[in-house]
């Protein structure tokens, strides 16, 4: 494994899709900032350092989608996953080597945003007004679905042959979870009633009236599992810093590393190298 | 005799095609191994199968005496290199950093020997060049230092100079003849070049189907093809009893054809059989190739 994961941290050194996403990051680590502070400046509202902060969450999926299915991708289309084989190295051990490596570089690119975020946010818009214990699970939360996404990726990258298809698959999945996790936050966000104009004997009026897209019992408690199970809809509740479940969502995303993992091993290790 | 590697009844379907239908085949240790076949015969499967790629449906091989059922095999398949269709090499990557990114998944922890294993597949002053810059030849030969990183007593060409210009196929031939002279490494080598596979090879294999046709050595296949005269007369009892006479070495063909394997004076032989009362239909001289054996074995254009 060592030996794998030595190569290829070798390669990620030299590879600029690796670059690229670094650079992104740290853009928008140092961008973000900047930003909330001139609206701050403009708008003479009080920008707390707490909103924005875990905004990467947004895009770290469409990143790792890109990341995974290129670096992985390559090995597929440029034949070199067969050396790995070839001489011996067992299956499982390339797999989890990969899906490693893809996971290592998911908590880099956080870190890039967050480094920045904190060097120049702090000094812009002060320090956070969240518990530093909640500042801190939203982080492990964020990692964590991070992870998520490159576990995800790397077993849609590992079971296609093809670079092109698999990159395709990998960047709609990412956009596939944002939209369900966007949707499913629509879904509880629905208010349990709504003020509607009815007429009445005494002429129009306001009443509020129960709103039938509002759910609940079982039908709620099966959105809010799959809003907090999903990583989708982990993302909304670390960008929007509204959650009811925190300390269970990292425990989730680990459900689905662990699911997700053990699925592309089986299916590796039975799939068919040209 | 040892053996590197023999395979038992290998089977390989793809959907409803048989790619490899019961293959047995044997690879000496120390030789040249010419895995010969048309396209789609299964030559690439067979390696694909013998790497570890892929799994065969029934039958078994051994490599170095492992089967492929067992534990070890991962530790068998150590000492072999493969270059399998096209070069497996990084493109983004020079040639030094793809032998660096191999030595690392081979745990060997030293470079030093990176400069002298470019100069033997004829790479060294390719410099700062990445690798999707160099022409087919060169990925070929980087492919194969690639194969060769592990020191492998064992190496698989599949199609190495297949697309290669003629200066590329005299290169690929130069250093596979060194590999197995000076290194001693056992190759096998699927190709359907024949005439470049009889200047290399000292052991057949003639697949066809996804079943071995003929294994032979190079001296016995040299043996069959060797020169000889094929002449057509009316009476063969006749020729036989004029070329007994005359201590020559011949092969009767059918009722009244035969190769005759000497220089012969035509015209005495004319004469004798004329004796004998025996007409001389024709008489064409034959240089047996690689290819009309192989065409002889496999049926050529009847059997597409």
């Amino acid at each position: 494994m060592s030996k794998l994961l030595s190569a290829n941290f070798i390669r990620l050194k030299k590879d600029k899709f690796f670059w690229s996403g670094l650079v992104f990051m740290l853009a928008a680590g140092i961008f973000f900032p900047v930003m909330r502070y001139m609206d701050m400046r403009q708008t003479q509202t009080i920008n707390r350092i707490d909103n924005g902060f875990f905004g990467c969450a947004l895009f770290i999926g469409i990143v790792m989608a890109v990341f995974c299915s290129l670096f992985i991708g390559t090995e597929y289309s440029e034949g070199t996953i067969r050396n790995k084989i070839i001489i011996g190295q067992k299956r499982g051990t390339v797999y989890l080597s990969n899906f490693i490596t893809c996971s290592l570089v998911s908590v880099v690119m956080c870190m890039a945003f967050f480094i920045p975020y904190l060097c120049i946010g702090i000094p812009l818009l002060g320090f956070f007004e969240m518990d530093i214990k909640i500042v801190l699970l939203f982080a492990v939360t964020v990692l964590m679905t991070a992870i998520v996404f490159s576990s995800i990726f790397t077993l849609i990258s590992m079971l296609n042959n093809n670079k092109a298809v698999t990159a395709v698959i990998c960047i709609l999945t990412a956009f596939l979870f944002l939209i369900i996790g966007a949707q499913l936050h629509k879904m509880l966000s629905e208010p349990e009633t709504n003020m509607a104009l009815v007429m009445t004997d005494n002429g129009q009026e306001y009443q509020e009236l129960p709103n039938p897209k509002f759910l609940d019992g079982g039908g709620r408690k099966t959105v809010q599992f799959f809003y907090d199970f999903l990583p989708g809809g982990q993302v909304v509740q670390c960008t929007s810093l509204e959650t009811e479940n925190l300390s269970l969502l990292p425990v989730y995303s680990l459900v689905i590393v662990v699911l997700t993992t053990s699925a592309g091993m089986f299916f590796f290790k039975k799939k068919e190298l040209k | 005799m040892e053996y590197v590697l023999k395979t038992n009844a290998l089977c390989k379907n793809y959907k409803n095609f048989k790619a490899l239908n019961g293959l047995t085949m044997n690879v000496p240790k120390g030789a040249i191994y010419g895995f010969v076949g048309k396209n789609g015969a299964g030559k690439t499967t067979l390696i694909r199968l013998i790497c570890g790629l892929q799994k065969p449906e029934s039958g078994n091989y051994v490599l170095y005496g492992l089967k492929n059922s067992e534990k070890g095999i991962l530790k068998a398949r150590r000492r072999m290199g493969a270059v399998v269709e096209t070069p497996s090499i990084y493109l983004e990557l020079t040639a030094v950093d793809n032998l660096k990114e191999q030595y690392r998944i081979l745990g060997i922890p030293s470079y030093d020997s990176i400069p002298d294993l470019l100069k033997l597949v004829g790479l060294e002053n390719t410099g700062k060049k990445k690798a999707k810059n160099f022409s087919l030849g060169m990925k070929q030969r980087l492919g194969i230092a690639v194969a060769l990183a592990g020191d492998p007593d064992f190496l698989v060409l599949d199609e190495p100079v297949n697309g290669l210009d003629p200066q590329g196929i005299i290169e690929m031939r130069e250093l596979i003849l060194k590999l197995n002279r000076e290194y001693q490494i056992t190759v096998l080598i699927s190709s359907h070049i024949l005439d470049e596979l009889s200047r290399l090879a000292t052991h057949y294999g003639f697949i066809d189907n996804g079943r071995m046709v003929k294994e032979i050595s190079a001296e016995e296949l040299e043996e069959s093809c060797r020169k000889c005269v094929r002449i057509e007369v009316t009476n063969v009892k006749a020729l036989v009893r004029v070329l007994d006479e005359m201590k020559t070495d011949y092969n009767i063909i059918s009722d009244n054809v035969a190769d005759i394997f000497a220089k012969i004076n035509i015209s005495k032989l004319t004469l004798a059989l004329s004796k004998e009362n025996c007409e001389v239909i024709s008489m064409q001289e034959r240089d047996e190739s690689l290819e009309s054996y192989y065409v002889g074995l496999v049926g050529g254009k009847d059997n597409e």
